[in-house]
């Protein structure tokens, strides 16, 4: 089989040149066509002469050739006069002068493609490493990065855009693109999420191109997109006709003849033998790049007032740092954030985690366009950590994730809030609490609390009360809090001072089961000569929630728990020996190491070490008994009538507060959970993001 | 590939099928060894090979891409791992250069032309394929 794969790569690189000898004219403006002329050797690549863009023209609607059309050859003047697409001027000298090789600067500064295009950052360096690998630009890490952050500052995302797509930019495993429609998951979400989309805008022709671009480099991503020649040409050039990832017979994804001209959009010169095959409102493609252009065009609103009112946005200072990471539990900290150049930060994080950890990581920091942060920092552990971020419209606080890992697994979310330089609570820990209690410890965390602070300063709610306060730093407080029996179950705010505060407290009466996170877990084999992509999983008491009916939507988390881990093989056919091969927990933390990567000689057909197992956890909680249940009276039925208004849903304990005991009766009982893990191959090509920063 | 001593034989063991096929009945062949040890399992609990396509399907899942059509990389199309291309080693190449998975697997069209230059037999010297930061 070997000698033929020369051959069928030549074929495969024919297909693309004749895709880019479609696609390039219209890249490179009206000055540019023509210049690209097929690889030496090359034959004449039909339609390729025909396809140069009209004035005015989209991408996909075929032009009239000066060949065609000898009335274009009498008015030469015209044509040239092609209208003016609105679009961003490029501004930077940098810029300028390091695109302007390839893509043709007008006199409004407006540049080939650049112009006409908004991304993310990652956006922007994946696009520049394209450039370096594809076409020989050549550039040094610190040119790379000034040309990013010039980039994503001119030409990025304002802040509601960049929020669409965060995940992406966060490198989160556990996502969930369920609710986006059909059509897009079916075009794009099959190589890659849809992040990656939902972080550009384009104007409607470079969207055309985006998919000219995916055909040209990825041939078979027309089953998805359509595009590219006409079949019966393509075919003869050696196209393809197998399936591609996920098409099925029955859908639409694949190619449509209808849209094989210049990017793929919808034209009036299709064949009648090709017409049949086309659906009814054109091929998924076509529908997904109309609505990706009218969803995401290059101008919006928001993009339009961040411009008017761009400025640096001041950062420093102090930040309380708040958030939740998987087996490790509750984080509470502070980040120093000091201006070092323009946009530009140097970092120190101080970070304590609820199982009595801590660190201290000091690194760098990038705000790009005004609202997407980008810092990486190294502690003692000599790892680096990312970090993504978005800033808030108000510029008071961040919300993104800290991560880390071969996969970028490792991480955990954040939530920064800005010191304001006035006493107030930003948020809680050990915020669940049980009714009835006694002098349980909350702990306060936020700013500027007074030496002398009182017990007075605080207010709870109605059935609650504040017994003591103790002030351990000017940033954390630890009140204990007592409920009284019959206390209203559901949420608190706890409000200090003159401020009603947001900070919430959950009441519960019992718990009713325990849950485990993430539910699907994913980890990859790694080890021998891939790494490894770990998991971790973490157990949740649960409380049943307002409709009193567990494991429905309202049921409320409470604490983390500890227990056992263990795997337990999850049979999908006879004879499953996944559990045997797929790797180990730690019966302690719930971190899941895979088995090594590559062919297991010990395994049926020599098979990788994937499979599928249940993760199960197992524990006994010292736990209050929940009341018996007041069987409702004619008399209730009126009272829970006439209440009705006054409620917001909340269960209340069943003992009316004078018949209830002070202390409730506790019990040990054993909980049981489990949840699905998905052990699979390596990744062999890393589409590494942003790691200009590093060098 | 077929091995040409029998690939018109059903059963391996050389036992003729239960019923003869019919034209409208098309008679799947085994056509190497994994797919003659597919067949003789399923023959031994039912008499009768069955493609996936066929209607009914099957209701025990294969294991391996031989009978198995278009699996995702991380899942299958159960959202398990059984029906994977196993070991990926063996399929590698194929997805390298038909750029079958462009996310998840170097593409021998555009981004790397010459990955597979440092091993060129995956199952035997799989640890000598590189990973593509491109």
């Amino acid at each position: 089989m070997q000698p033929l794969v020369p051959t069928y790569q030549s074929l495969l690189s024919l297909f693309a040149a004749a895709l880019l000898a479609f696609t390039l004219p219209a890249q490179h403006g009206e000055g540019a066509t023509g210049t690209t002329p097929p690889p030496a050797g090359h034959p004449p690549i039909e339609g390729a002469v025909a396809t140069p863009t009209a004035p005015g023209a989209v991408a996909g609607v075929p032009a009239t050739s000066s060949t065609q059309d000898p009335a274009s050859k009498k008015e030469p003047e015209k044509k040239k006069k092609r209208p003016e697409k609105a679009g961003i001027p490029v501004e930077d000298l940098l810029v300028q002068s390091l695109c302007a090789r390839c893509h043709i600067r007008d006199e409004r500064n407006h540049m080939t493609r650049i112009s006409y295009i908004r991304k993310s950052p990652e956006g922007w360096a994946q696009s520049i490493k394209r450039m370096g690998r594809l076409h020989g630009l050549q550039l040094t890490p610190t040119t790379a990065k000034m040309l990013v952050r010039s980039l994503s500052n001119s030409h990025g995302l304002s802040r509601s855009e960049a929020e669409r797509g965060l995940y992406e930019s966060e490198r989160r495993v556990h996502w969930s693109e369920e609710h986006h429609d059909a059509d897009f998951k079916r075009a794009c979400a099959q190589c890659h999420p849809l992040g990656r989309a939902l972080l550009q805008y384009r104007d409607k022709e470079e969207w055309q191109l985006l998919r000219a671009t995916h055909v040209a480099m990825f041939p078979l991503s027309s089953r998805q997109l359509g595009g590219g020649p006409p079949r019966d040409t393509s075919s003869r050039r050696g196209g393809f006709s197998g399936s591609f990832p996920g098409a099925s017979s029955s859908g639409n994804a694949s190619s449509s003849p209808s849209s094989n001209r210049r990017g793929g959009g919808n034209n009036s010169t299709t064949s009648s033998n090709q017409s049949s095959r086309r659906s009814s409102g054109g091929s998924v493609g076509d529908r997904v790049l109309d609505q990706l252009s009218k969803d995401q065009p290059l101008f919006t609103p928001e993009w339009e007032a961040w411009t008017q009112n761009k400025r640096e946005v001041p950062l420093q200072g102090k930040w309380t740092v708040h958030g939740h990471e998987t087996g490790r539990g509750d984080i509470i900290g502070t980040l120093e954030i000091q201006r070092t150049d323009a946009d530009e930060y140097a970092l120190t994080w101080n970070l304590n985690w609820s199982d009595g950890s801590s660190a201290v990581r000091t690194g760098k920091g990038v705000l790009y366009a005004g609202y997407s942060w980008r810092g990486r920092t190294q502690g003692k552990d000599d790892v680096n950590w990312r970090e993504v971020l978005l800033l808030d419209d108000q510029w008071q606080q961040f919300k993104g994730r800290v991560f880390t890992g071969n996969y970028d697994e490792i991480g955990f979310d954040v939530t920064l809030d800005r010191d304001l330089g006035r006493t107030r609570i930003v948020t809680l820990g050990n915020a669940s609490l049980p009714v009835p209690c006694t002098d349980h410890e909350l702990d306060v965390y936020g700013e500027g609390f007074d030496a002398d602070v009182k017990v007075s300063d605080f207010f709870i709610g109605k059935g609650l009360t504040v017994t003591g306060a103790e002030r351990k730093t000017d940033r954390h407080v630890v009140l204990r809090v007592s409920a009284a029996p019959g206390t209203k179950l559901g949420t608190r705010t706890l409000a200090y001072g003159p401020r009603p505060g947001s900070a919430t407290i959950t009441l519960y009466d019992t718990v009713d089961y325990v849950r485990v996170r993430p539910l699907q877990g994913l980890s990859r084999n790694g080890g021998a000569k891939h790494p490894r992509q770990l998991e971790r999983f973490e157990a949740i008491a649960v409380h049943r929630g307002k409709d009193g009916k567990p494991y429905t939507k309202d049921d409320v988390d409470l604490f983390q728990v500890r227990g056992k881990w263990a795997l337990a093989e999850f049979a999908v056919r006879d004879e499953d020996d996944d559990l045997q091969y797929v790797g180990t927990i730690d019966a302690t933390t719930g971190v899941f190491t895979p088995n090594v990567d590559g062919p297991n000689p010990k395994r049926k057909w020599q098979g990788n070490n994937v499979g599928d197992v249940f993760v199960t956890f197992e524990t006994s909680l010292d736990i209050p008994v929940r009341p018996p249940e007041k069987k409702k009276t004619d008399d209730d039925k009126d009272d829970d009538e006439g209440d009705a208004e006054n409620k917001d849903g909340d269960k209340v304990a069943a003992e009316a507060p004078e018949q209830a005991p002070k202390v409730a009766a506790r019990e040990t009982k054993k909980f049981l959970a489990r949840s699905h893990l998905l052990v699979t191959v390596p990744i062999y090509v890393r589409w590494q993001v942003l790691d200009w920063e590093d060098r | 590939m077929s091995d040409s001593q029998n690939d018109t034989v059903t059963d391996p063991n050389g036992t003729p099928p239960e019923r003869e096929p019919t034209r409208k009945q098309p008679r799947i062949i085994a056509c190497n060894q994994k797919a003659r040890q597919l067949a003789s399992m399923v023959l031994a609990r039912r008499g009768a090979a069955r493609a996936l396509t066929q209607d009914p399907p099957p209701t025990q899942y294969p294991y391996g891409c031989t009978t198995v059509f278009a699996p995702g990389w991380e899942v299958d199309s159960s959202n398990g791992t059984h029906g994977l291309c196993q070991p990926i080693e063996r399929d590698l190449y194929d997805c390298y250069h038909t750029c079958y998975w462009p996310a998840q697997v170097p593409d021998g069209v555009t981004n790397s032309p010459s990955w597979t230059s440092s091993c060129g037999a995956p199952m035997q010297d799989w640890k000598s394929i590189d990973l593509v930061f491109p």
